[in-house]
């Protein structure tokens, strides 16, 4: 009887030990302290200081496991058992100055390793009084859409960095700095040559490069490109905002024409992910903002801008590549972001950044969805090829847009897509 | 005040059915229950102070000093100076009640000023179209809030009263609404009894509000446009959101109610034949389309010299119900009916008029016990099925939940200035 008695109470001591011991255990592995203990990414620590996540008014912290476990009683230790398992694989096997740190930042990667569940067991407000009407519409919208959206979609800079809050377009609409020179007129077209196309009224220039017509082989007998001039570069945010600060308004509806041409809303959102404007090419537009801005571009230009065609941009890249291969000093695949085109060097036609960087609209559609050509800076070296061809996915690339309707200019999730302007070449058209 | 409009259920109907089935009703005499008390518990004094005081206004003033021990009225605000001091004098001589007057507001801004006396509780009474802005600004100052139906006459109304309801719930506060069937002892009764099966699935309802001509106000020398249109409200769609919502609204919720959930579809027929002022229709019928399939037929008419008719039918596989105290076979004969006893058979009005106190008792019940009660989104979704009906009427085209729920159809103007007003103000034409 005693022994057993004694038997009992060792028992007992002893799952109360370990139970004390497991709680320590995972108290421990769960600090600060043990995360930077190993984690060799440093500046995820400095970047975390800089948040409101650790500086703000509340004088609360949230800890790395805050965010990114899932808090207990949603998965909190299964997901420790995972992230504990690949941390230590990582460790041991793969050499961390590798890594893409700034891939793992991004919308995709920060949503497998950001918990839903843990912004809300703080934020268990979704519409605390000081709310904007913004944040109103844009948390209206996720309630309704629950189960497809992550807080971070739009929150994506509150845990690291000194960003404030949602993204938002503060800087984007801001004018510009002040300008040297400005274009009283337009180029004009002379004789079947490559020339500097001006904008009027703006210090904006860029380089149409001339192609010559083909009989396309590879296609059947009827398909013909005629001569025509295709853009140096992908249209450039400089481009694409004198465009909107021209143009601006509040028109939702397709082919509103106010004086002309009724430009693009605001966007929602921070359009050029905080890579920077200037010559980087615009990105997020839709299809139809694309098709508008030729419009303006011609207005302006007494041209006939237009996106091109399929036929004529795989006629294009075919030259542009011949006898060359598509390596990274013609092309941008770096997996992160857009680069400037003088990051990289031209191709045989001179033009940049034809492969990777962005993917570029045509004018032809397949139901309903257009046809994208040259892949973007999230493709592979490998995978680019003048055949490379994807399409829009209209209403997945709007997911996160709170809007009523939803922003007929602006993707507010796809950051990889631009286009590119082309001109025919119409010797007996000139321009007037 | 409007309710007394109200034309309850075809007397003869029921006095038939009470001889056909004295047996039945003899043996129901055992569960005649004693009413349960029309007071809220005692507590910490609250108090309340009323915006719109108009006669519904002015009544629910005296409902909720009725509802329990220890609340007090102790502010007012009107537009209309006339229609304050009226409202101050019945408190009067009602209740003996004098309302400072450093407490009594004037003006379009009068409803921030009563939101900012040190009240508990705002009771929301002025035309709907004042609704979503009056209900934010009292749930982001703390107040509980009594307010009356309709809460909104555009889905940006609607949408904004469902983001608040949220609000007020992350907030703690209770929000009851004038939908007084859903606090009506014979109601809540048969509505139990539909819950537990006694007329099997439901398979279609009817529903009908068909009354005479409402009050009108013509416009005299010294208002301004709208200071005549808002003291007409009844007869503009932009104040009232039209009959349909004005008043059909109480069996739009009730169906709603009922069948646990908010139409999906509704294709709508409505004109103008008799009405005198305004731009609203007089007459509307509207067919609903419920999850699997269940569609409810709703009409209502404000025409004087036709038939009237005020009541609801809800009809499943084993039987059927008037919705308000009766269930019968699918013969129709009656299989039960709530229990009366001597007082309540003799008072026709005998539960409805408890309603109109019970409402602010489950109110004050809520706050006191620190259970909050919150009806915003069960009235929200009622005014938007009462907004489809309307919109299909005037529109000639079926309409479905999630246009409504994501349109951005606003009426009046946008800023309140008193004055003359710019907007549209004719009567739609169906099919244009």
């Amino acid at each position: 009887m005693k022994k057993s008695v004694t038997l009992l109470l060792m028992i007992i001591s002893i799952l109360t030990l370990l139970s004390f011991l497991f709680k320590k255990v995972d108290d421990y592995t769960s600090s600060n302290h043990y995360c930077n203990s190993c984690h060799v990414h440093d500046h995820a620590h400095s970047s975390w200081m800089q948040s409101v996540h650790y500086y703000n008014s509340s004088k609360e912290e949230s800890s790395c496991v805050d965010c990114h476990l899932p808090p207990k009683g949603h998965g909190y230790y299964k997901a420790k058992i995972h992230a504990g398992y690949r941390d230590i694989h990582a460790f041991l096997f793969k050499n961390s100055t590798e890594y893409n740190w700034h891939k793992k930042s991004q919308i995709e990667a920060a949503k497998s390793h950001t918990f839903k569940q843990s912004c809300l067991s703080c934020h268990d407000k979704l519409f605390p009084i000081d709310l904007s009407q913004d944040g109103e519409l844009a948390h209206w919208h996720y309630l309704q859409h629950q189960d497809e959206m992550h807080c971070v979609q739009c929150h994506i800079n509150v845990g690291h960095g000194a960003d404030a809050k949602a993204s938002r377009n503060f800087l984007f609409l801001q004018a510009k700095e002040l300008i040297d020179t400005i274009y009283e007129t337009p180029a004009t077209i002379d004789r079947f040559e490559s020339f500097t196309e001006r904008i009027p009224q703006s210090d904006i220039s860029f380089k149409m490069i001339a192609v010559k017509d083909s009989p396309l082989k590879d296609y059947n007998q009827d398909a013909i490109v005629s001569d025509f001039f295709i853009a140096e570069i992908e249209t450039s945010w400089e481009m694409y905002q004198q465009f909107l600060s021209e143009t601006e308004s509040e028109g939702r509806k397709e082919n509103e024409m106010i004086d002309g041409i009724s430009g693009a809303t605001p966007p929602w959102g921070n359009p050029d992910q905080g890579w920077g404007l200037g010559q980087r090419p615009a990105i997020t537009m839709t299809h139809y903002a694309a098709s508008v801005f030729c419009q303006w571009l011609s207005n302006k230009t007494n041209k006939s801008y237009r996106l091109p065609t399929e036929l004529e941009w795989e006629h294009v890249a075919k030259l542009a590549i011949k006898n060359i291969a598509i390596s990274d000093q013609i092309a941008n695949t770096n997996q992160n972001k857009t680069t400037l085109p003088d990051e990289i060097v031209p191709d045989n036609l001179g033009l940049k950044h034809l492969f990777g960087n962005v993917k570029e609209f045509c004018s032809n559609n397949v139901r309903g969805e257009y046809i994208i050509k040259g892949g973007s800076f999230k493709n592979r070296l490998e995978e680019l090829s003048p055949e490379w061809r994807k399409t829009t996915h209209h209403s997945k690339w709007l997911k996160t847009d709170p809007q009523i309707p939803k922003s007929i200019w602006w993707y507010s999730d796809c950051n990889d897509v631009g286009f590119r302007v082309v001109l025919s070449y119409q010797p007996e058209q000139r321009s007037r | 005040m409007k309710y007394t409009r109200r034309d309850f259920i075809n007397k003869s109907l029921l006095a038939g059915s009470l001889t056909l089935t004295a047996s039945t009703v003899s043996c129901l005499q055992n569960e005649v229950k004693s009413d349960s008390s029309l007071q809220a518990p005692d507590g910490p004094k609250l108090k309340a102070g009323l915006i719109g005081c108009g006669s519904r206004g002015t009544g629910a003033v005296l409902n909720f000093l009725d509802s329990g021990p220890s609340l007090e009225i102790v502010a007012l605000g009107d537009i209309f100076e006339d229609k304050l001091q009226k409202c101050r004098d019945n408190i009067k001589k009602e209740r003996n009640i004098e309302l400072d007057y450093e407490r009594c507001f004037v003006g379009p801004d009068a409803f921030e000023k009563v939101i900012d006396c040190d009240i508990d509780i705002v009771l929301l009474a002025t035309p709907p179209y004042f609704r979503p802005q009056h209900f934010e600004a009292a749930i982001k100052a703390g107040k509980h809030v009594f307010m009356e139906k309709p809460v909104a006459v555009d889905p940006v109304g609607v949408r904004s009263i469902l983001i608040n309801g949220i609000r007020a719930q992350e907030m703690g506060l209770s929000v009851v609404t004038g939908t007084i069937k859903r606090h009506q002892e014979d109601y809540k009764a048969t509505y139990k009894k539909i819950q537990q099966g006694a007329i099997g699935e439901i398979t279609s309802g009817n529903c009908y509000y068909n009354q005479g001509k409402l009050w009108h106000v013509n416009p005299k020398a010294e208002w301004s446009e709208l200071e005549a249109m808002v003291r007409n409200w009844v007869n503009w769609t932009w104040l009232s959101g039209d009959h349909i919502v004005e008043q059909h609204i109480h069996n739009l919720d009730l169906m709603n109610w009922y069948i646990g959930s908010h139409p999906i579809k509704a294709t709508g027929f409505g004109s103008r034949q008799r009405r005198v002022t305004g731009d609203q229709f007089d007459n509307f019928s509207v067919d609903y389309i419920y999850p699997n399939n269940v569609h409810v037929h709703s009409m209502c008419r404000q025409i004087n010299g036709c038939s009237t008719n005020v009541s609801d039918y809800i009809r499943g596989t084993h039987g059927y119900t008037n919705c308000e105290n009766t269930i019968f076979n699918p013969q129709g004969q009656v299989r039960w009916k709530y229990p009366l006893n001597d007082e309540q058979s003799n008072d026709r009005w005998y539960f409805f008029w408890r309603a109109f106190v019970q409402e602010h008792v489950d109110l004050v019940t809520a706050i006191r016990n620190n259970q909050p009660i919150n009806e915003a989104q069960q009235i929200a979704e009622s005014s938007l099925t009462a907004i489809m009906g309307r919109i299909s009427a005037y529109t000639g085209k079926t309409i479905t939940w999630d246009e409504m729920l994501n349109s951005e159809i606003h009426l009046g103007p946008k800023h309140f200035i008193m004055g003359n007003t710019s907007f549209n103000k004719s009567i739609p034409t169906p099919g244009k």
